[in-house]
């Protein structure tokens, strides 16, 4: 298995971009993971790793990403905007498209992840198959997530709140607001596939939704992506995880 | 301006890092590794490495965060290790990877936790390594910790709570779902070695003017619980002026504060600008 890692994108605002070639064949398909936000990006990391894994077993090249002011992409959190992760997110597809030669891209996001792959699949018809894994619905229920999630003591006077030691700048909160995967329209041939591990207001969204050719599928238990310890516990939900690798 | 770059390095190419290089690399002045904490990649507990590697990189030193085996973005290869002081195999292998790509001939390792104890017992046998900066690594309770501990005991009765709860059989609530889920992938730290191997491992280090910084946080004041108990831990060991203590009660574990990595940062870079 062969793993590239590369920054794209112009000297100042480089996206660190991970490869991982499909196993033992020269693949046409392929899919971008979209990581979730802060802590939980953190949490998902090994997660990420072995669904990356699984998948170019199953003959998938697979691409993962840091958004603008996370991980190894450049930038600092409270500079950037949501607009910020989606611009990143069409580089990525931008670089597929003129590096290789793809019948098909998929993408599969967890929690914000979801929000932004949803986005991103709304403007590029390239994209032809979406997973909302335990997906945020939209911008206003991320920032209830996040008000539930944050520390007011780390909130200081620069309108950052800090949420799990990651800070979630003002502008990021008004930029992202208005963002409702369910309200944008899609490409007749998406399909989307909700997998989630528990029910709350965004599954309850999706499923009411108009999504194109939306499968549900319930696989508990819930995952808590934010729950932090001082033992460097992380989750690994293998179930969830085999769940998605299934569709493909 | 910095650049980064991605390096992969080591037999087959498999342990994965990233270099932060200042603008222009003094090769008098020691570069700075960044090791992993538990299974966290090398972006680090609240993309702690990124921004130390960043500021460090500003400052003219070059930095390189990297992965063992296994973690992040890092293949698999031979993770063995026989004792609680061996040092891990890939320490030496990002040395010589630095050094071969910047021309630096001195290093100062940093770690958080398991990552602390790594860099201890990396500069044991590595003597390029001329400073250590340890978050909450080894602790071994003394009597002035339990002399500490009593009279904050008495005067907060949230203590007393918490004590009695968890000698109570715990019928009120089940387990978290955190807890007792499957999914939950938890770490299992072996034991601290006797404190006389650790000691011991200091004495080599000051014999050899390894200079530390030492940073316990308040996660640790069931091990840790003033400021200058590393001292009385060890006490066996001449110093001498090697150590900086840095004492952060009011910080966590993973210093999710900002104001705490702030200021732990800019502790750190005058450390190393003081050696």
């Amino acid at each position: 298995m062969t793993t590239n890692h590369l920054f794209i994108g112009p000297p100042s605002a480089q996206v660190f971009l991970c490869r991982l070639e499909a196993k033992n064949i020269n693949s046409t398909k392929s899919v971008i993971l979209f990581y979730p936000f802060g802590q939980e990006y953190m949490r998902a990391h090994k997660a990420f790793k072995q669904l990356a894994s699984l998948l170019t077993r199953k003959g998938y090249d697979v691409y993962r990403f840091d958004y603008p002011g996370t991980g190894d992409s450049c930038g600092d959190e409270t500079n950037t905007s949501f607009c910020d992760y989606l611009s990143a997110s069409n580089l990525v597809i931008g670089h597929l498209s003129s590096q290789q030669q793809y019948s098909s891209i998929s993408a599969i996001g967890l929690r914000l992840g979801a929000l932004v792959a949803a986005t991103v699949a709304s403007q590029n018809k390239s994209l032809s198959r979406v997973v909302l894994w335990d997906p945020i619905a939209d911008g206003e229920l991320f920032i209830q997530d996040s008000i539930e999630q944050s520390d007011l003591k780390d909130h200081g006077s620069t309108g950052n709140w800090g949420i799990h030691g990651f800070p979630l700048s003002q502008k990021f909160r008004q930029d992202i607001a208005p963002y409702d995967l369910t309200t944008l329209s899609f490409p007749e041939h998406q399909e989307f596939s909700l997998i989630h591990s528990c029910e709350n207001m965004s599954t309850e969204k999706v499923k009411r939704s108009e999504l194109p050719k939306l499968s549900v599928t319930l696989v508990p238990p819930e995952n808590d992506w934010n729950y932090v310890d001082m033992e460097g516990s992380i989750l690994m939900p293998s179930t969830i995880i085999k769940t998605i690798v299934d569709r493909f | 301006m910095i650049l980064e770059k991605i390096i992969e390095f080591g037999p087959s190419n498999k342990l994965v890092g990233v270099v932060s290089y200042p603008e222009k690399t003094d090769t008098t002045k020691p570069a700075i590794v960044i090791l992993n904490s538990g299974v966290m990649h090398h972006v680090g507990a609240c993309r702690s490495a990124v921004v130390i590697a960043r500021l460090f990189a500003s400052a003219g030193y070059p930095v390189l965060r990297f992965n063992y085996y296994g973690i992040g973005y890092s293949g698999y290869g031979d993770t063995s290790v026989r004792s609680p002081l061996d040092i891990k195999q890939e320490i030496p292998l990002a040395l010589n990877e630095l050094s071969k790509l910047t021309g630096v001939k001195s290093f100062v390792l940093h770690g958080l936790c398991s990552g602390a104890r790594d860099a201890f017992s990396a500069a044991l046998s590595d003597e390029r390594i001329i400073a250590i900066s340890q978050i909450d690594s080894h602790a071994y309770r003394n009597i002035h910790f339990y002399l500490n501990k009593i009279p904050r005991f008495m005067t907060n009765p949230m203590l007393w709570l918490n004590a009695i709860k968890v000698r109570l059989p715990k019928k009120s609530s089940p387990p978290t779902q955190n807890k007792a889920s499957p999914q939950m992938e938890v770490q299992a730290w072996p034991d601290y070695p006797p404190k006389r191997n650790v000691e011991s491992g200091y004495q080599k280090l000051t014999a050899r003017n390894v200079k530390l910084l030492i940073t316990y946080t308040g996660s640790w004041n069931d091990e840790y619980n003033y400021e200058n108990q590393f001292f009385d831990m060890y006490s066996n060991t001449d110093f001498k002026n090697l150590v900086t203590i840095n004492y952060m009660p009011q910080a966590n574990h993973v210093m999710t504060g900002h104001g705490d990595r702030h200021y732990f940062n800019n502790h750190f870079l005058n450390f190393v600008k003081s050696l």
